[in-house]
Formats: C-alpha cells, sequence, structure tokens
C-alpha cells in the first residue's frame, strides 16, 4: 500500500472534486475552503510533482495563450494507482476511527 | 496581469523571481499573482490581499526550498565529494601542507574554548546546574574570596530564600592510617552534612553524614570514597563501624561514597565540619567553599540579587569587611576552581581572537594553496562553465573540495587532540591536576564546534579563490585554457601572505629553537647542588580545627613578615616544624636538611627589582630572585658562608624593629649586582618598596636560577619557624632520595600524626615535572612554527608550479630562442626569490626584536648568541625555501620547446 501523507490526501481529494478544472490555484482554494486552513502554492506544488514521481496523479500543460494572462496552466487528475491510495488511506483512518469518535470529542471537550 | 492594474508589492515580486526558478518556480509564481487577482476579484482589501501574497510566497519559498535543497545536495554534493577526495590524493604535497596545516589549526584554535566547556560545566550530580556557588567578590584585589566560618554562618542566619537549602565544605590534604604508614596523605573535606542532600549523593554502603555528627563532642565519624576503600583497605566488606586513625583521632567509618563522587575537588574521605564562628575572630579561620541547590522556579539571577542585597547590609554593619565585597551566585565550577564569574574576561577573549584570527592566516593560505590548485585545472573549469555550468555551480564544487580536505584535516586533527587529552588525564591526572568532573575528552560541542570552523575553513579557503578563479567570463577562460595559460593571477594578497609567513616562520623557529634548548638541556651545571642528592618535600600542618596558615601574599612595597594567627595552633606548628628538621638531621640516611617558606633550588621563579643605596638617583635596578629561610637553612645543608657571618635567631628580632633587615646573598649578587665589591653591610631595597635590606654574609651558589648561570643573583631573607605552613624542606640523602621518602613519612608522622606530607620527590623529578608541562607547550609552539614554515614553503612551490605552468609557452619559446638555462630560472623564480628575500629580511628583524624581548632579558633564559641564533635560522629557511622551489624551477628549464609549442 503506498503511504499518503495528510496532506497529500488533501491534494487527491481536491483532484478529486475539481475533476478536469484540476491546477495549482484552484486545488489551493479548495482545500482553504474546506480545511479553513491556508495552504501556499509552492507547498501544492512540491506535493503535486512529488505524487506525479509516484504514479499517483498526472498532468499536462495547457498550451501558451490559452491561460491567465498568456501563460500556460498545468491541470492534474487521479491516476487509478491514485485513486486506489487515497481509498486505501481513508479507509485506514476510517477503520481506526471506528467506534471511537464519541469519546474523542469528550475528550477534546474535556 | 495588467501592468497598470493592482499588483502585489514589487521587491516581493522580484523576491519571488529571484529564488523561484525552473518550470515549477514560474507555475509558483504564476500562481501567487493569480491567487492574488482572484483575492481582489472575491472583493479582499487590498492590504489583505497584499499579506495574503507575501504569506503565500514565504511558504512556497519554504516548501520549495527544504524539497530542492537536499536533493540538489545530494545530487551535487556526491559527485563534488568524489572530485574533492580524488583531488586529496592527486597534488600529495599541496594536499599535505594544507591538511597538517588545518589539522593542527584548527583544534588548537579550540584549545580554550574546549578547557573552558570541559572544566567549567557543572557538576554531574542530578540537576547539577542547579547547584551554585556562593561566594564574595573582592573589588580591590579583582578576584574572588574564599569564605569564612562567619560568611558561612551570615548566610543561613539571612535564611537565603532563593535557595532550598545551603552547605559549606573546604578540601584539604589528610593523613590516613591504615596499617600502611609511609603512604602520601589523600585529599579529604570537612563537609556540612547538609551537602550531601543537596548534591544527592547515596553512599555506597553505610550511611551518609548526619547533622548529629556535626556537634561538637559527637563521636569523630569518616566517610570514605571507594577507591581508597579498594586500595588502602583491599575492598574490606566489614569496613563499616571500624576504627582509622585520620591525622591523630581515630574515626569510625560509617559510610563509603561511590568512585563517581568525589565532591569537592577530588576528595577520598569526608568529615563532618565542626568548624565555628564562635572558634575564630572576624576573618580568621579556614576558608570554605559555600554553595546550595536553588529553590524550585528560582533563577541564578535572581538568587544572585538576594546575595548582593544580604552582602550590602553586612558593608553597614562592618565596613572594613565587606564594603568593598560584592556577593555573588556562581556555577560550582567557578567557585572550586576560584575562577571569576565571567570567565570570558577581556584576556580570555583577546587570546580565543588571536587563535582564531591566526586560523584565519592558515585558512588563507591553505586558500592560496587551492587557488592554486585551480590554476592549473582551468581549462577544466572553463569547459564545465561553457557546457552549462553555473559560476555558483564551480563555486560549489571549489567549496566541497575544500570542504573535503577541511573535514578529513579536522578529523585527523581531533583523533590527535582526543590522543593527547587521554595521555594528560592518565599522565597528569594522578597527581590531581584536574579536579573531578573534568574530562578533557572531546566533548560534543567541541566537536561541532570544529565541525563549524571546518565549514568557515573551507568558505575562507575554498570559496574565496573559486571566486577569484571564476571571475573572468567563458570566453577568457576559454581563450586562457586553449593558450596552455591560466586566467588566475597570484594578486598581491597572495604574496603579502606568502612573506608574512616566511616571516612568522622565521620569528617563532629563531624563538622555538632557542626555547626548546633551553628546555632540554642538561640544566644543573651552574645550579652548585647534584640534584639526585636530594629530596623536596613540602609539609603541611592542618590544624585541628582546620586553621592553616596560608603563605602571606607577596605584596610589591615589602617582603612579608610572615602570618599572625592562633598562638596555640602556631607554636604547634613552630615545634612540628622544629622537630622534623631535627629528627631529620638526626637520621643516619640524611646528610643535610634546611627548610625554607617558599620555592627553594632548583627553581626559584621570584624576582624582584631591586635598587643599591647610593644609586637610586641613577635609575639603575637590578633584577634579583628571592627566597625565605629558615635561620637554620645554611648550617643545615652544610653550605659554607663565604663572607660575613650566617643567619642567628637575633637576625629574626632584629626583623621586628625598624632597623634594615638582614639578608644573606648569593656570589652571582656580588658579581652581578654589586661588580665583586665587598658585599658584607651594602643596602638595598625593592625598587616598588621602602625597607631596606642589609647584607649580612655571602654563600656559593645553590639553585637560584639553574637555566641561566649569569641571571642567578639572588637573595635570602631569614623568616621564624611557624610564620608560614606549608614549610618546603630539602633534606640531601645519602642513597636515592625516592627511595627516603616513606622513611620520611615515618619521621613526620611521629612527629605530628597529623601532619601531611603533601610533596616528597626526588629534586631531579620536581624539576623534570615543573618543566614537562612547559616543555611540551615548547614542543607545541616549535611544530606550530614548523607549520607556519611549511605553509610559507608550499606557498612557494604553489606560485613556482602555477608560473612554471603558466609561461610554459613563453619559456618555451624563449628556450627555443637560444636562452640560458639561468635567463629562464631567473624568469621562473624572480618572483619567488624576491618574496623569500623580503620575508627573510624583515623575519630577521623581528627574531631580532622577539629575542631581545623574550629571550636575552629574561633571567630563566640560558644566555645565547642573538646574530648567530637568527643567522642560522635564516639560513635554515633560506636553504629550505630554496629546495621547495627547486623542483617547478627544474621543471621549467627542462621544457622542451617542441613539446610545449605542439601541446600548445
Amino acid at each position: 500500500m503506498s503511504y499518503l501523507g495528510e496532506f497529500e490526501q488533501l491534494i487527491l481529494f481536491a483532484l478529486l472534486q475539481l475533476g478536469d478544472d484540476a491546477y495549482g490555484v484552484a486545488i489551493r482554494e479548495v482545500i482553504e475552503e474546506r480545511t479553513g486552513k491556508m495552504v501556499s502554492a509552492g507547498a501544492i506544488y512540491t506535493a503535486l510533482g512529488r505524487l506525479e514521481e509516484r504514479g499517483l496523479v498526472r498532468s499536462r500543460a495547457e498550451a501558451p495563450g490559452k491561460g491567465r494572462m498568456g501563460r500556460p496552466r498545468k491541470y492534474y487528475w487521479l491516476r487509478p494507482e491514485g485513486a486506489r491510495a487515497l481509498k486505501e488511506s481513508y479507509a485506514t483512518i476510517q477503520s481506526m476511527a471506528g467506534g471511537l469518535i464519541t469519546k474523542l470529542t469528550e475528550l477534546a471537550e474535556g | 496581469m495588467s501592468s497598470n492594474g493592482p499588483r502585489p508589492p514589487r521587491f516581493l515580486v522580484l523576491l519571488a523571481r529571484l529564488l523561484l526558478g525552473g518550470d515549477q518556480g514560474r507555475l509558483v509564481r504564476d500562481d501567487l499573482e493569480e491567487s492574488f487577482l482572484r483575492d481582489l476579484e472575491k472583493r479582499m482589501p487590498f492590504h489583505r490581499a497584499r499579506r495574503r501574497y507575501a504569506l503565500n510566497l514565504l511558504g512556497s519559498l519554504w516548501s520549495v526550498g527544504t524539497a530542492r535543497l537536499p536533493r540538489a545536495l545530494a545530487r551535487g554534493a556526491t559527485l563534488d565529494a568524489k572530485l574533492g577526495v580524488r583531488m586529496l590524493t592527486k597534488q600529495p604535497m599541496l594536499t599535505g601542507a594544507a591538511m597538517l596545516a588545518l589539522g593542527l589549526g584548527i583544534p588548537s584554535s579550540l584549545v580554550l574554548y574546549h578547557l573552558g566547556g570541559v572544566m567549567l560545566s557543572h557538576l554531574p550530580v542530578p540537576e547539577g546546574e542547579r547547584v551554585m556557588g556562593i561566594r564574595n567578590y573582592s573589588i580591590e584585589g579583582r578576584d574572588p574570596v574564599m569564605s569564612s566560618v562567619h560568611d558561612y554562618a551570615r548566610w543561613r542566619e539571612a535564611g537565603l530564600a532563593s535557595f532550598a537549602s545551603i552547605a559549606a565544605a573546604r578540601s584539604y590534604s589528610v593523613s590516613v592510617h591504615a596499617g600502611d604508614s609511609g603512604a602520601p596523605p589523600v585529599r579529604g573535606s570537612e563537609m556540612s552534612a547538609s551537602a550531601f542532600g543537596l548534591l544527592r549523593a547515596s553512599p555506597l554502603m553505610g550511611r551518609l553524614l548526619g547533622t548529629a555528627d556535626e556537634v561538637r563532642g559527637a563521636p569523630d565519624v569518616v566517610l570514605l570514597g571507594e577507591e581508597l576503600w579498594r586500595s588502602r583497605f583491599a575492598s574490606d566488606p566489614e569496613i563499616i563501624g571500624r576504627s582509622v586513625r585520620i591525622g591523630r583521632a581515630e574515626h569510625t567509618v560509617v559510610g563509603v561514597m561511590p568512585s563517581s563522587f568525589r565532591f569537592p575537588m577530588d576528595d577520598d574521605v569526608w568529615l563532618p565540619l565542626r568548624a565555628s564562628p564562635l572558634d575564630y575572630q572576624e576573618g580568621e579561620g579556614p576558608g570554605l567553599y559555600v554553595f546550595g541547590r536553588l529553590g524550585d522556579g528560582v533563577t541564578p539571577e535572581r538568587a544572585a540579587l538576594e546575595v548582593g542585597r544580604i552582602t550590602e547590609l553586612l558593608a553597614d554593619d562592618d565596613p572594613q569587611r565587606y564594603a568593598r565585597m560584592i556577593g555573588e551566585v556562581v556555577p560550582m565550577p567557578h567557585l572550586l576552581l576560584g575562577v571569576e564569574q565571567n570567565f570570558a574576561n577581556d584576556d580570555v577573549l583577546v587570546v580565543q581572537s588571536l587563535m582564531l584570527a591566526l586560523l584565519l592566516i592558515v585558512c588563507g593560505n591553505v586558500g592560496t594553496l587551492i587557488l592554486a590548485r585551480a590554476a592549473t585545472r582551468m581549462g577544466e573549469l572553463s569547459v564545465r562553465t561553457a557546457l552549462g555550468a553555473s559560476r555558483t555551480r564551480i563555486v560549489t564544487q571549489l567549496f566541497i573540495e575544500a570542504l573535503v580536505l577541511a573535514l578529513v584535516a579536522t578529523g585527523l586533527g581531533l583523533i590527535a587532540a582526543e590522543a593527547t587529552a587521554q595521555w594528560l588525564m592518565h599522565e597528569i591526572d594522578p597527581a590531581g591536576f584536574f579536579p573531578w568532573w573534568t574530562d578533557l575528552g572531546l566533548s560534543t560541542s567541541t566537536v561541532l564546534a570544529a565541525l563549524a570552523l571546518s565549514v568557515l575553513a573551507a568558505v575562507v579557503a575554498g570559496v574565496l579563490p573559486a571566486f577569484r578563479a571564476t571571475s573572468r567570463g567563458v570566453q577568457a577562460n576559454l581563450q586562457h585554457a586553449a593558450g596552455g595559460k591560466g586566467s588566475v593571477r597570484f594578486g598581491l594578497g597572495s604574496s603579502l601572505l606568502i612573506v608574512s609567513e616566511v616571516v612568522l616562520s622565521v620569528g617563532f623557529l629563531a624563538l622555538g629553537g632557542v626555547m626548546v634548548r633551553n628546555a632540554f638541556q642538561d640544566s644543573t651545571g651552574g645550579l652548585g647542588l647534584e640534584p639526585d642528592r636530594y629530596l623536596r618535600v613540602d609539609l603541611h600542618v592542618p590544624g585541628v580545627s582546620g586553621a592553616s596558615t596560608p603563605l602571606t601574599p607577596w605584596t610589591d612595597g615589602a617582603l612579608p613578615s610572615g602570618t599572625a594567627d592562633q598562638p596555640a595552633f602556631r607554636a604547634r606548628v613552630v615545634q612540628t616544624q622544629r622537630e622534623v628538621v631535627r629528627r631529620l638531621a638526626e637520621d643516619e640516611a640524611v646528610r643535610g636538611v634546611g627548610m625554607g617558606f617558599d620555592e627553594l633550588a632548583p627553581y626559584v621563579p621570584s624576582t624582584r627589582d631591586i635598587v643599591l643605596e647610593g644609586r637610586e638617583a641613577e635609575g639603575v635596578t637590578w633584577d634579583a630572585a628571592w627566597t625565605r629561610v629558615d635561620v637554620g637553612f645554611f648550617r643545615g645543608l652544610g653550605r659554607p658562608i663565604l663572607a660575613g657571618r650566617d643567619f642567628t635567631s637575633a637576625d629574626l628580632e632584629q626583623m621586628q624593629g625598624d632597623g634594615p633587615d638582614p639578608v644573606i646573598v648569593n656570589i652571582s649578587f656580588v658579581e652581578q649586582v654589586l661588580e665583586g665589591r665587598n658585599a658584607v653591610g651594602q643596602r638595598f631595597r625593592l625598587e616598588r618598596g621602602s625597607a631596606w635590606f642589609e647584607i649580612i654574609g655571602v654563600v656559593g651558589p645553590f639553585g637560584m636560577n639553574p637555566e641561566n648561570p649569569t641571571k642567578d643573583a639572588g637573595f635570602y631573607v631569614p623568616l621564624a619557624l611557624g610564620a608560614s605552613n606549608p614549610a618546603r624542606y630539602v633534606v640531601e640523602v645519602a642513597g636515592d632520595p625516592a627511595a627516603f621518602a616513606p622513611r620520611l613519612r615515618e619521621i613526620v608522622a611521629a612527629v605530628d600524626p597529623e601532619a601531611t606530607v603533601d610533596e616528597a620527590v626526588p629534586l631531579e623529578e620536581a624539576w623534570e615535572l615543573e618543566g614537562s608541562i612547559g616543555r611540551w607547550m615548547l614542543i607545541m609552539m616549535f611544530v606550530l612554527a614548523g607549520v607556519a614554515f611549511l605553509l610559507a614553503v608550499s606557498g612557494l612551490y604553489a606560485l613556482m608550479s602555477f608560473t612554471v605552468s603558466r609561461r610554459t609557452r613563453e619559456v618555451a619559446i624563449r628556450s627555443a630562442l637560444g636562452a640560458r638555462p639561468w635567463s629562464i630560472v631567473s624568469t621562473i623564480a624572480r618572483r619567488a626569490a624576491l618574496q623569500l628575500g623580503i620575508g627573510l629580511t624583515l623575519g630577521g628583524v623581528w627574531a631580532w626584536v622577539l629575542l631581545n624581548r623574550l629571550v636575552v632579558d629574561e633571567p630563566l633564559s640560558t644566555p645565547i648568541n642573538v646574530p648567530v641564533t637568527i643567522l642560522v635560522t635564516l639560513a635554515v629557511t633560506a636553504i629550505v625555501g630554496v629546495v621547495g622551489c627547486a623542483s617547478p624551477t627544474i621543471r621549467g628549464v627542462r621544457i622542451q620547446p617542441s613539446e610545449a609549442l605542439r601541446d600548445g
């Protein structure tokens, strides 16, 4: 099983949500909206580069002229391997968390 | 983005462009700008959007940087490190010189830092950093002051709120009688019971000392150290409850402390501290170490404020004692070693800075060598540049090469330093030279500091030359490389470096040579005695209540007259000192015995400037050694009085009066100071004093200055028995002096069981021991001088090699045109010869100054012929310098025009 860090999982979920429109700024906005945490563009591209090296995502550069101010965007999408890794990571967390959420909430609320 | 529209801060955009390069960096930059615009589209206030842009940029720089750096380093550095290792083996002479310089230079520059670190680290007890010393600091004497029993009592009465508890201890030599008379004394201490709890100590067996043991009249008890228990009591399992004689009294052993506990200095025996302020007048009594454990949450600064305030209050009641004192709280090692609170004072900083400056010079020189090496590789570097390697890449490569060199050198240097430390611990520590918490072995912080210095050295020696080597454009470099020349030049800086090293070498070699000769020559020729027949003994009588009479400190202006102390104790000291002399004199093995109170033969280091009566106006002073002796000193040792008379008891009475103090001078004093005139009746005084001395007799040479018989003028001052404790005996023995030491201890024990013989060594050995550390320092200095010299020679070699490779074509053409070999040698060697010449000239002048300042006027130095010494040093330096230049010169002369021009 391919281990995914928390931030990598967030990115893969963002790709899942954005579908064909997943590029840097959009991914960042989705993560910020859903988690309320600010993330940097550099962190996103670094993580995407790592995921791409591991064969979990693919990318294509948009032809110049089409995107913002004439500069190309780079779009990313999930490969089946990435989807499987994300599913397994999420299932692992769910399995670990099963039946513990109430207890966790109680502990957290003191 | 429209150029007229809102923009992120310009400098941030520039920063992003500068630091975020490559495809990924461009994507990130575009994203940053797009996000900024989208924030504005969402009607976010402009300042907030700018702030978000800045945060986004900083986060991106961090993420991209941390992701890229390790990879880049791993990729580039591995290759460069391999290259670096290859370069080490390619030019062994250059590598050897550079490694020797850095390997010695880097660890040497850390000696002070390391010693400060290991000796002043906190004690190895639980939470040792919270155990602090409490003491007063004398503003007048600019020295920490030992605390008295009164000070300790006052601090206890004040109830120091900053400390959970306080305690006191005093450490001294004690005689432990374990049925093996003649054994040397051991270090022991009287310690308050609170100390053990405060230090969180527990016994190996038995119990600790308790407060009940401190009560006067309670049974005498003792705690033994594990090492003593094992060595002197054969690890007796029944030791607890056994009676052992310590000094005069029997003590019951109540416990054994583990070998890890040797508090306060390096102790093996602990007795209860029973000293009370009631026993002493103010300011008298034994000196104590007072210390405490800080209370929970109390900082040392807060504790210092409290102790300082108490001393101020005490000054109101007793201004004479406390007005010029500052109460302070210091780390324990500072207290026990008597080190000032601010150890890193000006002197230490100056020395440390000088050492670092020397290291920088060394690095600069290694840089010259690396520059010379880079010069021979210009072709390779230029081709790499042409193929796309950036200047940063080339500089990084040269830096890593220098780093490999520095790290290997430092590693070897540290291994040598660790070996030296272990040797020192093994050789010197058994004599109790280092306190118990000190481990001279390399500490993590010292190793880290050495590694940091390696990086610094690599920057100075690698990066700076690399910038110079790559300062020209690719085109120029390639052209030069194609023409068989390098574009690198040895500038003025390199020349100055080489010249200054030749100068340093000449000076240090001349000085080092003289000093090493001093240290290793047979120094007893002019001594006037045969040191292998004498035993030197230090005898100390500890007070029952712990009081001792320390030597009165020397004060300029007058000779000390002795110390006033408790009459009863003094009477005992007098009795012991006299009786030991009498019994020794009666012993069959003893041929003579004399007693003195300072350093005696064969080494009297105390010298003072004196002024002769009637010649004060001339402003002429003479340097004379002095020492204080018992009135029976010369009689006891059978030293004849050559003129005048010997000391008598009446002389001691005369010293109490207003007249001049009687002194006996040695024959050198008569010859050197009085120029052969009749000495008896002549008077002199110290340059900075007012009391007169009158010469009553003359004796022959007797070890005033074995190093330099031409500078051994000295005088003897009589001192009453008991005026000083400890006393020093010189015993002439019929056979082997070392074999007599146990017998001597028996005699002393019979006179006063509590008296301790702190030292009983043959004079010859004592001299060796005193000299050995100094000798090693000299050897180190000589080695460093040698390294400076080696660096200078290797610098010259590098310069010559560089010149030959750079001017190969020129030499070839000149050779083809029929130039004579001498003319070619002159072409190649002119600059190196000039540098060597200037260096030798200036070095000669510097050596002249050094020798005249440090050796000629130094009383403890053998006489030397300065011009001959300098000429010999210059000749040796010149010969080695020329030999260093020979190989590249010969290479230059042998250049074959046809080959050189074809290759070019």
